[in-house]
């Protein structure tokens, strides 16, 4: 890759005065117009294509795999289409298996954009002409021809990139080992770290006993070898975990590094205890500390040659990883990437919520099994008068007649001038609660209204939200599910403690907005996964209200003794909102 | 060689968006030496000269016919252009028959109307179809199971010579306000013209209004002038004075308006409804938000106002868009080859669908008229009987034996057919005569 600075292209001057003009030319340095098309893949190759079904398989949502494939062949013409850059650095080897899964959530990542956007190459790795047919050399035009660019393996090329458009880092989980709410990380290029500077002497006098460290594969190792190394002289113990990105080639290097060391454990992805006690206090990757359950300790992040005190002011999740299913929602991707980041930074609060607008309600569906009843279900929702309305169905595994039920229904409700998407997982283990946060982090929608498969619901279910102004602290619980009219914040939380899931696991429409704030749905719950979102929410400040919408089906509250099994369970997140979530799950 | 002869039925001719591209297909087709006929109902036939859109010399390429006049010919081809063309389309002869689909036509229909089961009646007959957008073609061979070979896209082309950037005074920050642009009639529910109208007023953002069909009451104070039925000429005008076109569609077929827009020099926010990823890209040339979603409109709207340098590069970007979107001289080629690539099609499947679609109404509804006229026997009979009884209890009131033994015979009589009721005259009639009993008995006792 080109190690000479990238230097940001001057913008024309603008005409100024207030007489009429006519457009005449588009700013050539956004021009992105009929530039390379598509990445279309290199199959003729048989190793490459190989190569591109291993990739595919890593891919969460099967239907991203066919939506890459249409766009690129069928949009392959489309002179007038935009470009984003893949970039690949120099370094890229299609050899390396922590290559290709960078890779292929990366393409992942491309294929729910390829409607708006075609995809360019941009590589000097002789890789990378393995697996696309069309690779355009690194350079500041290339890339300044493109909209946006997505970087891998380089932070610094980031860094680099940024300067000229919006890039992101784009790299699978580093801690795929969590067995909760998979992430991809998506860091935005030259953001400025806003943590107090650490010397190496302020971690050795903080270290009473051995230091857990994450080491994440970047272009930063070997600086951040030194770092360690050097925190070794001080004498500090060190447990360093590796990244699950690493693989082989890479743990290989870590090992032969620490070889000569007897007080520095390498240990292979798995931390040791963490299901109880494991706490990061150094790492190279900011996700890393972010995502951790209990953080008690000081933690420091390792960026730019030096440490970093990680302190109270957390900047945007948004800024540095999204988390599984976010990827799939186009809009909301292409508005962290390529918006402007004072309006983010300002959130969603332009528009003063309820009374103004009707809210647009998202209803997802997660559905394993079931034919006829996801049918009767879509009548359910065709026939409802709301007509701002988005179904999200994810399905995992499930049998042909099931996708097919899926599949007419879309076409029913499409009819019904719905907005209809299908999240089709590859992985057929994943449990109820995680098709639904998928499916919940997928959907575009002010409210969210999970619904299961075999439920349905009467006419006029979301009626209420026309009576009046809808409120984004409020779990809306159906005529079905709960005996009082409304509960505050204060004894929504005792009532739950109380009578367990009242609300009920199905039919409860909750803002987006208060889903992530409570954290999003823990994936390893099965049946009381919605009473923990309830309870997390509640903790959040959220009230519940009944509608009198009405739920028919099996979405009936769970049993109190089943809520206060899961309630034992919950004893421990009694703990403050950290930059306006709670901690999420592991 | 004899001159190929290529229908079109239309439903009728009118100022539509449809309609102009049929006639733009039709002309090239004139134009390459084939002779177009359009198909109209008798009724509703016009001259050449009377064809919207055209300029007088392409018009005249054009031969209106009428259904009548239609059917002595043999086609090369003929196409459906709506869904309700599809029993004449089987009375045609032709070698080709095509179904030109611009949209998902079972939108536009009531819920559960027999014009959305006749349109799925007529996919269903698996002629050749020919779409104007990619995201249709893959929607009929996802869900209707056609073979490929049997579907075509053929992107719309665009009139440049009518399309071209026009002068607007520039945006800036010490400039004025972004100006939007409402586009559409109010009275069609799928363009939802009066909800964005009462968007904009609550944002207090500044707008105009140009449609077929408006309505003054639904503006406010924010509105900026309103253009009502404007000659389809002067329409690259009204576009040109404001600077973006809000479109909350949420059925469309290639989404013309915002092309049409881009070519004027503006931009575009609209939700991202089917065929808006042939040409927008959100944050590239226009604003896409989530179909449905009016929080992500007003959002997008209101970002759109606060930042006027960012309208202006959405601008130049659009123009660049619509500077490498083809014309129609650009789409010719592709037009004709799908013309001369239509797969034979035996009118078997297609007679059938005509012939359920005719037996439909009378199939079920013939058992239905013989229920209701009994229904309504039923009810002339009760209501009688009521009238009767009402009667009978008045002079049951004040009887003496015999008056009531008539009377229970006539309302025996009256209510004969009615098991139920008859029965109930008996209790009533058995009720009166057991206190009839009672009295005499008390007044006995008394005496």
């Amino acid at each position: 890759m080109s190690s000479k600075p990238v230097v940001p292209s001057a913008s024309p001057a603008r005409p100024g005065g207030s007489e009429p003009t006519v457009l005449r030319l588009h700013d050539a340095t956004a021009g992105a117009i009929g530039s390379s098309g598509p990445p279309a893949t290199a199959h003729d190759d048989p190793e490459a294509a190989g190569i591109w079904k291993a990739l595919f398989e890593e891919f969460l949502d099967v239907r991203a795999v066919q939506r890459f494939h249409h766009y690129a062949e069928s949009h392959s013409d489309y002179r007038w289409k935009p470009s984003l850059a893949l970039v690949l650095p120099e370094g890229f080897s299609a050899e390396r298996r922590a290559h290709l899964r960078d890779l292929a959530v990366a393409v992942e990542v491309l294929a729910s954009v390829m409607d708006h956007y075609s995809v360019a190459v941009i590589s000097d790795s002789p890789d990378a002409s393995r697996l696309f047919r069309t690779v355009v050399p690194f350079s500041a035009a290339s890339v300044s021809r493109c909209a946006g660019a997505l970087v891998l393996l380089s932070r610094r090329l980031n860094d680099e990139v940024s300067a000229i458009r919006p890039s992101r880092y784009v790299a699978a989980d580093p801690c795929a080992y969590r067995k909760n709410q998979q992430r991809i990380v998506f860091t935005a290029g030259g953001v400025e770290t806003s943590f107090a500077p650490a010397q190496d002497s302020e971690i050795a006098r903080d270290a009473r006993e051995c230091v857990a460290v994450f080491l994440d594969e970047d272009d930063e190792v070997p600086e951040y070898l030194a770092a360690l190394g050097r925190l070794r002289v001080q004498g500090v113990p060190l447990s360093v975990t590796l990244s699950t990105r690493a693989d082989e080639d890479f743990a290989r290097r870590i090992h032969a590094a620490f070889a000569a060391d007897p007080r520095v454990e390498v240990r292979d992805p798995e931390p040791r205890g963490f299901h109880e006690h494991c706490e990061f206090r150094i790492s190279n990757n900011l996700v890393a500390l972010l995502t951790q359950r209990r953080p008690t300790r000081t933690r420091y992040l390792f960026h730019r040659g030096e440490f970093w005190r990680v302190g109270a002011n957390i900047p945007s999740r948004s800024d540095f990883y999204l988390c599984r299913g976010e990827e799939s929602d186009a809009h909301g991707l292409l508005g962290a990437w390529l918006g402007r980041r004072d309006v983010l930074a300002a959130g969603r609060t332009a528009v003063p919520q309820g009374g103004v607008v009707e809210p647009m309600v998202s209803i997802v569906v997660p559905a394993h099994d079931g034919n006829v009843e996801i049918v009767r279900l879509a009548e359910s929702i065709y026939a409802q008068d709301y007509p701002w309305i988005e179904v999200v169905f994810v399905s995992s595994g499930g049998p042909p007649e099931t996708l097919e039920a899926v599949r007419v229904a879309e076409n029913y409700l499409m009819k019904r001038r719905y907005s209809v998407r299908i999240i089709e997982l590859a992985r057929a283990s994943v449990s109820a609660a995680a098709r639904s946060d998928i499916g919940i982090r997928a959907s575009r929608g002010d409210l969210v209204c999970v619904l299961r498969s075999d439920d349905w619901i009467e006419p006029g279910f979301f009626e209420f939200l026309r009576r009046k102004p809808w409120r984004d602290d409020t779990l809306y619980c159906p005529a079905t599910n709960a005996g009082q009219e409304a509960w505050e914040p204060a004894d929504l939380a005792a009532a739950l403690r109380r009578q367990g899931n009242f609300l009920g696991e199905s039919g409860v429409c909750f803002a987006r907005s208060l889903f992530d704030r409570a954290g999003g749905l823990d994936h390893q719950r099965h049946e009381s996964a919605a009473f923990a979102l309830w309870w997390r929410s509640a903790l959040a400040g959220a009230r519940a209200e009944r509608h009198a919408g009405r739920l028919q089906g099996m979405g009936v509250p769970v049993r109190h003794e089943v809520a206060a099994r899961a309630l034992a369970g919950l004893g421990d997140i009694h703990e403050p909102s950290r930059g306006g979530e709670l901690i999420p799950w592991r | 060689m004899a001159m190929k002869r290529v229908g079109c039925l239309l439903p009728a001719m009118g100022v539509y968006g449809g309609i102009n591209i049929i006639l733009n297909w039709a002309v090239i087709l004139a134009r390459a030496g084939y002779r177009v006929d359009l198909i109209l109902p008798p009724s509703k036939c016009v001259s050449s000269s009377a064809l919207p859109f055209l300029a007088p010399e392409d018009g005249r390429l054009l031969h209106p016919v009428s259904e009548v006049e239609a059917r002595l010919h043999r086609y090369h081809a003929v196409i459906a252009t709506h869904w309700s063309s599809i029993a004449l389309l089987a009375e045609l002869t032709a070698d080709h028959h095509a179904w030109f689909m611009q949209a998902y036509e079972s939108q536009f229909s009531a819920l559960n109307s027999p014009e959305q089961a006749d349109f799925d009646a007529l996919v269903a007959s698996q002629m050749n179809v020919i779409t104007t957008a990619r995201w249709l073609q893959q929607h009929i061979l996802r869900h209707y199971h056609f073979e490929p070979k049997q579907t075509f896209c053929v992107l719309s082309g665009l009139d440049k010579t009518l399309w071209r950037p026009e002068p607007r005074i520039p945006l800036g920050p010490q400039s004025r306000p972004v100006c939007f642009l409402v586009e559409g009639p109010v009275t069609d529910p799928r363009k939802n013209v009066a909800h964005t109208v009462r968007l904009l007023e609550t944002l207090g953002v500044r707008y105009r209004w140009v449609g077929a069909i408006v309505d003054r009451a639904l503006v406010g104070p924010n509105c900026a002038g309103i253009d009502e039925n404007v000659p389809y000429r002067r329409m690259p005008q009204i576009y040109a004075s404001a600077d973006v076109l809000v479109k909350a569609s949420n059925s469309e077929g290639m989404f013309g308006p915002p092309l049409e827009m881009f070519a004027t020099g503006g931009t575009a926010v609209s939700w991202h409804v089917q065929g808006a990823e042939e040409y927008m890209s959100d944050r590239y040339n226009g604003y896409l938000v989530p179909m449905n979603s009016w929080s992500g409109l007003a959002e997008a709207i209101l970002e759109l106002v606060a930042a006027p340098e960012r309208v202006r590069r959405l601008q130049e970007n659009a123009l660049a868009t619509v500077e490498a979107w083809p014309t129609w001289e650009d789409q010719a080629d592709q037009i004709l080859t799908t013309i001369e690539s239509l797969v034979p099609f035996g009118r078997c499947s297609l007679v059938r669908q005509v012939a359920k679609n005719r037996f439909r109404p009378i199939v079920h509804s013939q058992p239905l008229v013989a229920e209701s006229q009994r229904a309504a026997a039923e009810a002339a009979r009760a209501e009688r009987a009521e009238a009767e009884l009402a009667g009978l209890r008045h002079e049951l009131a004040s009887s003496r034996a015999w008056r009531l033994v008539g009377a229970v015979r006539r309302a025996r009589t009256l209510l004969a057919p009615d098991r139920s009721r008859r029965w109930a005259v008996l209790r009533y009639a058995g009720r009166i005569v057991w206190r009839a009993g009672r009295r005499l008995r008390s007044s006995a006792r008394s005496a």
